[in-house]
This record gives structure tokens, C-alpha cells and sequence, in this order.
């Protein structure tokens, strides 16, 4: 096996990472288009996809869903009961402690979901469930969570040396018992609520993005009668390919280093603390977490996306229809115009971070500071320039569905229109995770280190703590497609706050706004990093604390990120109830629908 | 001409017009119901009630009436008014109808009278879009009904006749049936019998009205009231456009509308077309029922052999058929226009060298002494113009001929003849039999060939009638099925036969026809329908 | 030159810093849908959503889920049509096309017929055929009003069902005739409408 591996590691490494990669992007395509229509719904105040159905024998569901958490009891009761004579209570009380907190997490959040779905569907099955669905304000749940978790901690935290052994005790007793009895509650009660008929299974709408995807599978593929049928099946092909082999260059994490045996990679020895950002101690061996670590680096990003115009002008040519040949070149020549932009709006980047790979460009915002704070201005361009290169809101007029119905893929049906936006969904991710690597820190977060959380403030150390290699890696992976899901879900709002430029405008934009401005921000940048590296060391430790404030600005604004959307989550419904209309007036008298409604 | 003045308008009129028929004449609609140019004055419906202003320096007749203004009544004067269809015109006579208040009040009063008891049954009104009633309502009523007893019940759906169906209650008791099948079809069984708001029509004792102009009852009545059972419930009359077209029923050749409905391209039913100097205002039982040749026994495919086939392979059996034909024989139609006798003519004479003409047609009946001719064709006259110097023989002679071997072909025109069953099937031994058929017949029976022509209904046409005047008349609907006018049927054979022949299009076949001095009597521009 | 204009003067929009900028306004919206989405979601998931036709006119999210929510119908909601009947069971209808006149739509086709029966009198005229094409029909509602006998009727509150073949919106006499409103009634409203009414005095009768 290890020679097996040592033998093929690159192929394997390679092709395990492009199996996440693909994973990552070929599912966040329908999730994307779900989320877009669920966004598009939820903002014009509707639900939008939800009516997809699969019916699911109930006991399916049963067993799909309580058997993780049967078994998850099950297995830290066994743990529990294995550990628990041998056990020293030193090492237990942590664990337990932690469990307890999940024990309790587990307790009130099932009773939030319960008390939802009781509150929605209004049916209780039993007098806890009818207590759930009267009560007043289910927000007094959430509240009791806390303060069970609060309890739970100022208990373990306010132990004195008196009682330590017996608080200890008790955690490293109860904390697995009362996990592995939630666990084991939640799955029975699972397994008792779950009807045993046919079960309508919506998965809050996501089996929409399947459904739609199943239609265009099966629907018809027409090819107009006069279509160049060759051209005309090779233009979404080719506009899905780029977009699809963009992503080979996008680091998604750091690199972990493995230890060797006899010189050769050792899969089973993960180093567990690494010496410094970007580089393996020494008898490592670096896996970099990239498909391709190419030496020109974006520069072959741009030359893959550029051939995405001729997919777009060739379908909107061969299709013989004049609104789909309007659509192609305006696609060609709004892809072309913002190109340039879009390059130009790189080279400030490239003279800051000093490379074209993106690896490198992420360590050094690891190292330094992120990129949109040295950048700002490139950020922005560069930002719509990526929009305008998708085609999408405000740039969309190629298929401006108001003058042109579709533009260049008006004449396509079956799964080559779905290639066409597929392809665009995947654009959209792949200059999410540029923006991300780019201008945003890629896997890195402020103070998360290789092996170790570190915040300091040029030389002040406020907080240390160390964690393993792989935990850090991991969870930089993590943090990554995080940032990849938010600047896409960003970029779905913005689609659904601007309107559409006229097609001149964006012409004038891309020529007489982003191409000056972009120009000026080369010239900037170049300045700016002359002075700075002209300059002495006081500059330079400045120009380190400033750096430093980034990290805090970026940790500031998450953490009220968070708080804002935790009192979101809290606050009550709170409508402006007003009647409009005579017949909600007449109902609103009543108090209610009448009796014997004429209903369809 | 001496001169009346109605409304401030100078009219012309002759010498006995009454008021009504001077302003008929000039296409002034003066309010009536019982009037009808073609009968007798009655002057009993008193809805063209007119006010004549009095000769110059005398005193206008009036009358003392008592006058609801709202409140009381209120002692005052209003002129005499006199009916308007019995009034006889003096030169300089100034009368006022729509311009007088006076006139307009008694309208909207007789209006209310007229419809006291009707049973606003417009529904189901065979009458409703045409009727008069409706129309003077809409035009001089316009009031909200202020009678709310139940109206005087009286027999309804009665039926007069194997035609005609009377309803009591719809009957305003104007006599212009009455009048009618006394003056006109002269078999007066029609009477009014009761008075008032019961009166009514009815049929004599032990008659049934059966004689051959029971369907012009229907047309006289202004209302709903007898209504044919023909036309009953089969068409609402909005929905029907007219074509001016010529009766097919016998050599009288009535002016006739025949109504059709675009929609579902149906003819159903003829009406007469005034025509002062052919049918007057009238038409026979037996022309009016005869719109429904358009649709009934046509031949709407080509047939070979007696089979339905496509026009293509019937054309290409008819060059077959006809290509070097020994002796031919050209059968003509005194059903079928005499432009497609015409052209059938001119291939003939022109291009085949045939000589021989023999004509065919439906046997001949009785005259009725009123309209109906002897002769039941429309055109014998037109065919027998068009063959000018070789008049055609009648049609024993062919089958003698074929029997005996002198005509070893046929081409044919039109589908009726007096040929029984031997004789047909003479005919069809001749070596090869072409006919152009619009109907089922001996003739397309007999044939070999049997292209579909199209009938009057569905093309234009002159027809010339037994008193040698010539009439066009209109298409109605479409051709049916592959059908088409005749002389394009002869066009193509002789297209199929190799010859180029000016009838392309009717205008020349009708400039060549016109060229022709034998066959060119100028048809006689139809005359517009007067104004009723 | 411009003395021949008339109209209502549109302000232009204003052009100050803020507009032009547009970044501002964009952050502005972008506030507007995060604020709109993550609100609404969270009534979704929270069971928080209003009642669909109590508050249908307030904020947040009033979708009905149809087949399995349905909303209230005004009375003169108008639906598939029905043919009204008499007390005998026959059709009010007398065949007198109003309908089919009045319909743009062009939908409605009748072949009228006679009652052969004599007790039938005053409304004799009857439709042997009564076919509405429920696919071209618009549910204008025009045939109602043009009906003198109140015999077409719309109030049966459904909708046109879909079905797989355009023969099955062809909707014929006895399946018009078959329909009831939503009480079940398959009566006229208005039996003062019949051209029937009243009666023939025994002295009249033939």
C-alpha cells in the first residue's frame, strides 16, 4: 500500500484533488442556481423552489435519519462504558465537559427544529409537542440553551480545589452519559415521529435544483433547421470548458507536510507542527493543496477564460437566428473589452506580492496582510470586470431577455442549455475563488497560523494556542470554501439588486472608466511599492502594525457579522399589518376565511 | 318631374306614388310595417304615420289633445298625422317624418302598441337581426316596457303548411300574408280573424298553405311571426353574408341573395332580389328551396370509373381518354354558365375541330303562371347562344350516335339529363367519356372521367334567362372540395391536351366571349337592391 | 416652437455625488435583499409566516403552496362553465347564440334543434350540440352576460383542468350540463329569464 502510494503519489494526490475540486464546483453549480432561485423568491417575498417531491417509504426516512444518531449514541455510550473504570479523571474532564456542552447544543436545537415544525404544520402528537406549538415565544428555548450551556461552564470553570475531583468526576461521567442519552432520545423520538406511511420528502426545496436538472436531461434537444449543427453543438462545450479547467489553479489550502521514509513520502506520518508559513521542516515532504501549482500562474486563467468568448460567439453565430447573433457579439465584445480590464486590474497584485501563482500570492497575504487592503481599488475592478467577463447582472445584455429574448443561446434546449448554465454557475465560482484567493486571503484567517492560533499585535502576544498541522490545514480548507460560498451568495445578491446597464453603457464603462482607472492603479501600486521598499525599518514595523489592525478589522467585522445575525435570527416578527384591500378588510372583520370558500 | 319635399329634401315621383313609394323609390326609409311595394295598401300597422305641412295660406289641421306633462294633463294641440303609404303625392307637398317631433312621439306610441304583447322571445326568433320590431325599437322606441301584467297568451308553433310555422303571439296583424296569397300566389287561404290585442292569422278551413309561394308569406311578414321550417333554427342571421346571385330553378331566373355563412362556408337560404323587371319582388317555393343544390349530390373529387381519385390521375386519364379522338362529341349545359359553356365551346371549335353540340339539362315541368318557366334550367338560352351557328341537338341524338358508332368520345359539361339507364349505358360504351359534373347525374354516372365542377354558388357566372336577358351572378362560398368552375376545368384539359387557350383567367375568358358577336349579349348590370 | 407641447413635467433625477458614485446606492440595495432574504428565510425555517390570506397584504412571505393550500375565491370568481337546467332536467339554453356571438374568443359552437314535443311551447328551440373549446376560451365572462335566459353559467368555481390532448377541453353538452355550482345547485339564479314564463290561459291553448 505505502509503496503503492509512494510510487503513484503525485497521479494520486492529483487526482484526489481534483475530485474535491470537482466535487466542490460541479455541486455548488445546482446549489448556486437553487440559491439564486430561492434568493430571487425570498427577496419578492416568496418562497420560491419548493414544490419538487420524492415520496420516501417512512421507514427509509427512519432509518436515514435516526440511525446516525443511533449509532453516534450507541458509540459514545460504548465509549463511555469502555472508558469509564480505566479512566483517569484528569484527562476525562475536558472530554466531558465538551460533551456535555454537545449533549445540551443537541437538546435545545432539536427542541427549536421541533418547535418550528410543530408551530408551521400545527399538528402535536403528544402534550409536549402541543406545549411547544402554544407557547408564547420560542425564543425562550434558545435563551434556556444558553443558559444551560453558561451553567455548564461557570460549573466546570468554578470548581475549587475542594470539589475538583468530584466535578471532574461528574463530568467525566455524565458528560458522555447525557450525550450518548441524547443522542439515543433524539433518534428514538426520531424513529416514533417519522410517519411509517409515505413520506413527501421536499428537502426545503433543494430537490428542485434535481428535478430541473432530471427536465432538461429528458426534454428535447431541438438544433434549428439551419443551424451549423457542428458549431452549433460545439459552442456550449466550449463555453463550459473553461470554466470548468479554471479551477485546476486555485489553491484551496495550505500545504501539508508529510514526513518520509527513506526518502520517499509517507502518507501515514503527518508532521504535527510545521515550521513556518509555507514551507515543510525539513526531512518533509510538501503536498500542496492545488491540482497545478503552474509557474505563469492567473496568467493561465486568463488565457482559459478568453476562449470562453468564442463559445458564447459561436453559439449566438451558428444558431440562425438574429437575436441569437445579437446576443453572440455583444457577448464577444463585452468579453473582449473587459478582458483587458480585468488583466490590467491584476498587475498592481502581481507587483505587491511579487509572483503570478497563486500559492505564493496567498502566502503572502498569510504573511502580511489581505489583499484588498493593499489593493482596494484593484479589488473593486477586478470585481466587475469578473461580473462583466459572466455575463451577469448588471452586465447581462448578451442575453438581455428584453431586447433579445435570450441572446446567444436563444435557439438551445436540453442539457446544452444546461451546459450554458452550468458553465455560467461555475464561472461564477471559479471568480468567487479567484476574488477569494486573490484579494481575500484565500484559506488564511487572520491569526490562524500553520500549527497554532496566534494573535499578537506587532509584538504583543495576546493569545496563544496550539493546534495540530492538520487541524490548522483543515481547517483553512474549510475556511476557503467558505469564503468561496459567501462571495457566491454575494454575488447572487448583487445579481438581484442591480439593474441591467444598456449595452452602450457598459461599453463606455469598460473602456473610458475601468481601463483608465485601472491604469492609474498600476501606476499607484508601482509608486506606493517603490516608497515602501525605498523606505526604512520604522516604515516597515508601521507598515507591520498596520497589517497587524487589518487582521483585528477583518475578526471586528465577522464578529459583528455574527451578533448582527444572531439578533436577526432573534428578533420577533414584528409586521406593519395594515388591510389594503376591501376583502381583506372584510376578513380581517370576520377574523377569518369564510366558511365555504369557492376553492379550485 | 313634380316634386314632394320630404324633410326638407326635394323627392321626385310619378304619377299615383304615394308618399311611402316616392321616398322608397328615392331610398328613404319611411317607418313601416303593413306597407310592401309589391302589395296592396292596408294601412293598418300606422307606424308611417307623417306630418303634411298644409298648401301655402291655409290652416293646418289640427287636433285638440290633452298632453301628460308630468304633473297633469294640460289641454293642447298637435297636427293631424296621416299615414304615409296612403297619401297620394301633389307636386310641392312638404311632409315631415323624421324631422318632427310629432311624428317621432307617434312612432315611439304605435312602437309601444305594437310590442304590448309580444313575447320578447328574440332568442329563440328565427326573425331576430332582420326584424322589424327590433330595428323601429332601437330607432324610434328606445322606452322601458310599463306594462307588467302578464301579456295575451295566444297559439304559438302552429304550423300553416308542410313550410311554414305560425306563431299568434309574435303576429302584429299587418295582412301582408293575407295580402300576399291573395294578390300574388292568388290562393287567398290566409285570414285575420279577432280584433284588437287578439287577433290573429289563420289558414282557411281544411286548407293547408301549400301553394308554390308559401315561403314568400315568411318573406313579407316584418316579424317573427311564420317563420320556414326550412331555415327554422338552423342559422342566426348576423352571421350570414349575402351574394347576389341568380335563382338556378328554372329559366325565369329570379334575382336572388343567397345567404351563407362565411364561417363554415354553408349556404342556407335564398332570398328574392327586387328586380322590377324579372321576378319583382318574389320568388317560387321551388327557387327558393333550391339554394341547397350548393351543397346537396355535389361532386367535390375527380373520379375515374366511377371512383374518387386525385385530380392529377383524372386529369392524366382524361389526355388519355381524349388524346386523337376519333369523332367527338361536346355535350353543353343549360346549368352551367354560359362561360363554362363558352369555353367548352371554344376548345371545341378552336383547337379540337369537333362540330357536333348537343345539350344537356333537367327535364322540363309545368309552368305556373306566376314566375315558374316550363324549362327548370337556368341558362338553356346562354348555351344555346354560345354554339351561335352549330346549335346543339338534343341528347338522344348523342346516344343514338354512340350507339351506332359515330362518336367514339365525349367531352361533357353539367350533370343532369333526360337519360334513363339504357341510355346511359350506351354512353358510357363510347371509347372515352370526359364530363365536368358539379352533381350527381347521368351524366357523371355515364362517364369515364367525372371531373368536379363547381356549382353557381361558388362562382361567378352569367346566366340568360328565358326572356333572352342576361344575369350575373355572384359567388358565394368557396369551391368545395377540389372542385372548380367549369371553364377552368376545360382550361386545363386544354392545357393538358397542349394547347394554350385565352382562358387564364375570367376577365379574359369574358373578354373573348365578348369578342364573340354571336355569343356577346352585354350581360345587364345587376341592378342594386333598392333600400327596403 | 415649443408653445405646442403639452404635459406633465417629470422632474429629472437629481445627479448629485451620491448618485453618480453609485457604489453607495449599490450597498444601499444590496442591504434591501440581504435584509429581505435572510428575514424571510428565517420566518420560513422559524414557522414565522404569515397567514396566506389574512396577511396577504403584509410583509414576508404569503405564497400559497397550491395544490395543497388553496386560496378563498371572490363569489363572482369565474370558472369553468356550466349549463343551467330546467326543473325537467333539459337545458335552459334556447340555442339563440348569443353566446357564441358575444365570445371573442371564438369558442363556443351550437347546433340548435326543435322540440319535437308539443307541451314544449314558448321555449321550443333547443341545443342538440353545445360545445365550448375550454382551451380558446379567455374566461372573459362575455357569454354570461349576453345570455337572455341566464342558462351559461360561470360560478362553478373551477378551474380549466389540465389534461394531455386538446380533444379534452372540448368540453360537450351533457359534461357543460353535468356541472353544478359549488352548492351543488344545477338550477338557474334567475328563473325569471325563462322566455317560458307566465302561462297559457286554458282558452288559448291548442
Amino acid at each position: 500500500m505505502v509503496k503503492f502510494i509512494a510510487e503513484y503519489q503525485v497521479l494520486i494526490f492529483a487526482l484526489v484533488k481534483i475530485l474535491i475540486m470537482l466535487g466542490f464546483f460541479l455541486n455548488l453549480a445546482p446549489v448556486l442556481v437553487f440559491v439564486e432561485r430561492r434568493q430571487a423568491a425570498l427577496i419578492q417575498d416568496r418562497v420560491g423552489p419548493n414544490r419538487a417531491v420524492v415520496k420516501v417509504p417512512g421507514f427509509l426516512l427512519k432509518g436515514a435519519l435516526a440511525t446516525p444518531a443511533l449509532l453516534a449514541g450507541v458509540a459514545v455510550a460504548a465509549l463511555c462504558f469502555k472508558f469509564f473504570p480505566a479512566n483517569p479523571p484528569e484527562t476525562g474532564v475536558g472530554r466531558g465537559f465538551w460533551m456535555a456542552e454537545l449533549a445540551t447544543l443537541v437538546l435545545w436545537s432539536h427542541a427549536l427544529v421541533l418547535a418550528g415544525y410543530v408551530r408551521v404544520s400545527g399538528d402535536a402528537a403528544n402534550p409536549l409537542e402541543a406545549a411547544l406549538r402554544d407557547m408564547r415565544d420560542p425564543r425562550w428555548i434558545f435563551y434556556t440553551g444558553g443558559f444551560l450551556h453558561l451553567a455548564l461552564g461557570v460549573l466546570y470553570g468554578a470548581s475549587s480545589p475542594a470539589n475538583e475531583a468530584e466535578v471532574s468526576k461528574a463530568f467525566a461521567l455524565g458528560g458522555p452519559a447525557a450525550l450518548a442519552g441524547v443522542l439515543l432520545l433524539v433518534a428514538a423520538y426520531l424513529g416514533y415521529r417519522i410517519p411509517s406511511g409515505t413520506v413527501e420528502l421536499r428537502a426545503a426545496g433543494l430537490l428542485h435544483s434535481i428535478a430541473d436538472a432530471l427536465k432538461f436531461a429528458f426534454k428535447e434537444d431541438f438544433v434549428p433547421p439551419k443551424a451549423d449543427k457542428l458549431l452549433h453543438s460545439l459552442g456550449p462545450l466550449i463555453s463550459l470548458f473553461p470554466a470548468l479547467v479554471t479551477y485546476a489553479i486555485i489553491p484551496f489550502g495550505d500545504a501539508l507536510c508529510f514526513g518520509t521514509t527513506n526518502g520517499a513520502l509517507d502518507v501515514t506520518k503527518l508532521a504535527e507542527t510545521a515550521s513556518t508559513v509555507g514551507a515543510c521542516a525539513e526531512g518533509q515532504q510538501a503536498v500542496s493543496l492545488q491540482i497545478a501549482d503552474l509557474n505563469i500562474g492567473v496568467l493561465y486563467l486568463f488565457a482559459m477564460g478568453g476562449t470562453g468568448i468564442i463559445g458564447a460567439a459561436l453559439a449566438g453565430w451558428s444558431s440562425d437566428n438574429k437575436w441569437s447573433l445579437l446576443g453572440g457579439l455583444r457577448a464577444a465584445s463585452q468579453m473582449v473589452s473587459y478582458e483587458v480590464a480585468m488583466g490590467l486590474s491584476l498587475v498592481g497584485a502581481f507587483m505587491v506580492y511579487g509572483t503570478p501563482r497563486l500559492g505564493e500570492m496567498v502566502r503572502w497575504q498569510a504573511e502580511n496582510t489581505w489583499g484588498i487592503f493593499v489593493q482596494p481599488l484593484a479589488f473593486f475592478l477586478f470585481f466587475a470586470a469578473a461580473i462583466a467577463e459572466q455575463k451577469r447582472t448588471p452586465f447581462d445584455a448578451p442575453e438581455g431577455e428584453s431586447e433579445i429574448i435570450a441572446g446567444y443561446f436563444v435557439e438551445y434546449s436540453s442539457f446544452k442549455f444546461a451546459m450554458f448554465y452550468t458553465g455560467e454557475y461555475i464561472e461564477l465560482v471559479t471568480s468567487s475563488a479567484l476574488l477569494v484567493t486573490i484579494f481575500l486571503g484565500g484559506w488564511t484567517m487572520p491569526f490562524l497560523h500553520r500549527d497554532a492560533v496566534h494573535v499578537a499585535f506587532g509584538d504583543t502576544v495576546l493569545l496563544h494556542s496550539q493546534m495540530s498541522h492538520l487541524v490548522a490545514t483543515l481547517l483553512g480548507v474549510g475556511i476557503f470554501f467558505g469564503k468561496v460560498l459567501s462571495m457566491s451568495f454575494f454575488q447572487i445578491f448583487l445579481r438581484w439588486t442591480l439593474p441591467r446597464f444598456r449595452y452602450d453603457q457598459i461599453m463606455a464603462f469598460g473602456w473610458k472608466f475601468m481601463l483608465p482607472a485601472v491604469i492609474a492603479n498600476i501606476v499607484l501600486t508601482g509608486l506606493l511599492v517603490l516608497g515602501a521598499s525605498s523606505a526604512g525599518p520604522s516604515v516597515a514595523s508601521g507598515l507591520r502594525l498596520a497589517a497587524d489592525a487589518t487582521g483585528f478589522i477583518v475578526i471586528g467585522a465577522s464578529a459583528f457579522l455574527a451578533v448582527k445575525f444572531a439578533r436577526l435570527l432573534l428578533s420577533p416578527v414584528e409586521r406593519a399589518r395594515f388591510t389594503s384591500s376591501g376583502v381583506a378588510a372584510r376578513v380581517g372583520r370576520v377574523g377569518r376565511t369564510p366558511e365555504t370558500p369557492m376553492q379550485a | 318631374m313634380p316634386n314632394i319635399k320630404l324633410d326638407g329634401r326635394e323627392i321626385p315621383f310619378m304619377n299615383g306614388d304615394t308618399i311611402i313609394r316616392a321616398a322608397h323609390r328615392a331610398g328613404i326609409d319611411v317607418p313601416h310595417y303593413c306597407w310592401h311595394p309589391g302589395l296592396s295598401v292596408a294601412a293598418n300597422c300606422r307606424m308611417c304615420l307623417v306630418e303634411i305641412l298644409p298648401p301655402p295660406g291655409q290652416r293646418a289641421m289640427r287636433l285638440d289633445v290633452l298632453q301628460w306633462n308630468g304633473k297633469e294633463y294640460v289641454s293642447t294641440q298637435k297636427p293631424k298625422l296621416q299615414p304615409a303609404c296612403q297619401i297620394g303625392c301633389t307636386d310641392g307637398m312638404e311632409v315631415l317624418s323624421d324631422s318632427s317631433p310629432h311624428v317621432a312621439d307617434a312612432r315611439k306610441t304605435v312602437q309601444e302598441l305594437l310590442l304590448l304583447n309580444h313575447p320578447v322571445d328574440c332568442p329563440i326568433c328565427d326573425q331576430a337581426g332582420e326584424c322589424r320590431l327590433q330595428d323601429y325599437w332601437l330607432e324610434h322606441g328606445r322606452y322601458k316596457k310599463r306594462m307588467h301584467d302578464d301579456i295575451v297568451h295566444k297559439p304559438k308553433a302552429v304550423s300553416f303548411g308542410p313550410t311554414i310555422v305560425y306563431d299568434a303571439e309574435r303576429c302584429i296583424v299587418c295582412t301582408r300574408c293575407v295580402r300576399f296569397v291573395e294578390e300574388v300566389a292568388k290562393d287567398p287561404v290566409l285570414e285575420k280573424r279577432e280584433r284588437g290585442n287578439l287577433g290573429e292569422i289563420f289558414v282557411a278551413e281544411g286548407r293547408q298553405l301549400d301553394n308554390n309561394y308559401t315561403l314568400m308569406t315568411e318573406h313579407v311578414c316584418p316579424v317573427g311571426a311564420l317563420t320556414s321550417k326550412d331555415f327554422r333554427f338552423k342559422a342566426r342571421v348576423w352571421f350570414l353574408r349575402s351574394a347576389r346571385t341568380v335563382c338556378q330553378g328554372c329559366a325565369t331566373g329570379c334575382n336572388a341573395h343567397l345567404d351563407f355563412d362565411p364561417r363554415n362556408q354553408r349556404a342556407y337560404r335564398h332570398r328574392p332580389r327586387d328586380n322590377e323587371e324579372i321576378n319583382k319582388y318574389w320568388m317560387c317555393d321551388h327557387g327558393m328551396l333550391s339554394y341547397a343544390r350548393a351543397h346537396e349530390g355535389r361532386i367535390t373529387e375527380a373520379r375515374v370509373a366511377g371512383v374518387a381519385t386525385t385530380v392529377a390521375d383524372a386529369l392524366a386519364e382524361a389526355k388519355r381518354r381524349l388524346t386523337n379522338p376519333g369523332t367527338l362529341a361536346i355535350v353543353l349545359s343549360a346549368e352551367h354558365a354560359s362561360e363554362d359553356n363558352f369555353a367548352l365551346v371554344t376548345l371545341a371549335k378552336t383547337y379540337l375541330g369537333a362540330g357536333d353540340f348537343f345539350l344537356a339539362g333537367r327535364a322540363p315541368g309545368e309552368a305556373d303562371g306566376v314566375l315558374m318557366s316550363a324549362d327548370r334550367n337556368p341558362n338553356t338560352a346562354g348555351a344555346v347562344q354560345v354554339a351561335s351557328t352549330t346549335p346543339p341537338k338534343p341528347l338522344a341524338d348523342l346516344v343514338a350516335g354512340v350507339s351506332a358508332g359515330r362518336y367514339t368520345h365525349v367531352l361533357a359539361l353539367g350533370s343532369e339529363a333526360a337519360l334513363d339507364g339504357p341510355a346511359i349505358a350506351a354512353l358510357s360504351r363510347a371509347k372515352g367519356f370526359v364530363a365536368i359534373s358539379a352533381h350527381e347525374g347521368p351524366i357523371a354516372k355515364a362517364a369515364h372521367v367525372v371531373l368536379p365542377a363547381c356549382s353557381w354558388a361558388e362562382m361567378d357566372g352569367t346566366y340568360v334567362n328565358a326572356q333572352d336577358t342576361p344575369q350575373r351572378s355572384q359567388r358565394a362560398i368557396h369551391p368545395q372540395g377540389d372542385s372548380r368552375p367549369g371553364w377552368e376545368w376545360v382550361a386545363v384539359i386544354a392545357k393538358e391536351l397542349g394547347f394554350a387557350t385565352p382562358m387564364r383567367k375570367l376577365a379574359e375568358l369574358r373578354r373573348a366571349m365578348a369578342a364573340e358577336p354571336s355569343a356577346s349579349l352585354p350581360p345587364k348590370s345587376i341592378p342594386a337592391p333598392p333600400a327596403e | 416652437m415649443g408653445n405646442g407641447i403639452i404635459g406633465k413635467p417629470i422632474p429629472r433625477p437629481s445627479r448629485d455625488a451620491k448618485v453618480q458614485a453609485y457604489l453607495p446606492s449599490v450597498v444601499a440595495g444590496i442591504g434591501v435583499t440581504v435584509k429581505h432574504f435572510f428575514k424571510n428565510t428565517k420566518e420560513l425555517a422559524f414557522g414565522q409566516r404569515n397567514d396566506p390570506v389574512l396577511e396577504a397584504f403584509d410583509d414576508g412571505v404569503t405564497t400559497i403552496s397550491y395544490p395543497e393550500q388553496k386560496r378563498p375565491y371572490p363569489e363572482r370568481f369565474r370558472g369553468v362553465h356550466r349549463l343551467t337546467l330546467r326543473e325537467d332536467g333539459n337545458p335552459r339554453c334556447v340555442a339563440c347564440l348569443c353566446c357564441s356571438t358575444a365570445c371573442p374568443a371564438q369558442c363556443i359552437h351550437i347546433v340548435a334543434g326543435e322540440y319535437a314535443d308539443a307541451d314544449k311551447k314558448g321555449w321550443e328551440k333547443y341545443p342538440v350540440s353545445f360545445v365550448i373549446d375550454e382551451l380558446r376560451c379567455i374566461f372573459c365572462g362575455y357569454c354570461v352576460e349576453a345570455c337572455p335566459c341566464d342558462a351559461i353559467r360561470m360560478d362553478t368555481g373551477q378551474h380549466a383542468v389540465p389534461y394531455d390532448s386538446r380533444d379534452q377541453f372540448i368540453y360537450e353538452r351533457e359534461t357543460l350540463m353535468s356541472f353544478s355550482d359549488p352548492s351543488g345547485r344545477q338550477l338557474t339564479e334567475n328563473p325569471k329569464d325563462d322566455p317560458a314564463r307566465g302561462h297559457t290561459p286554458d282558452r288559448l291553448k291548442h
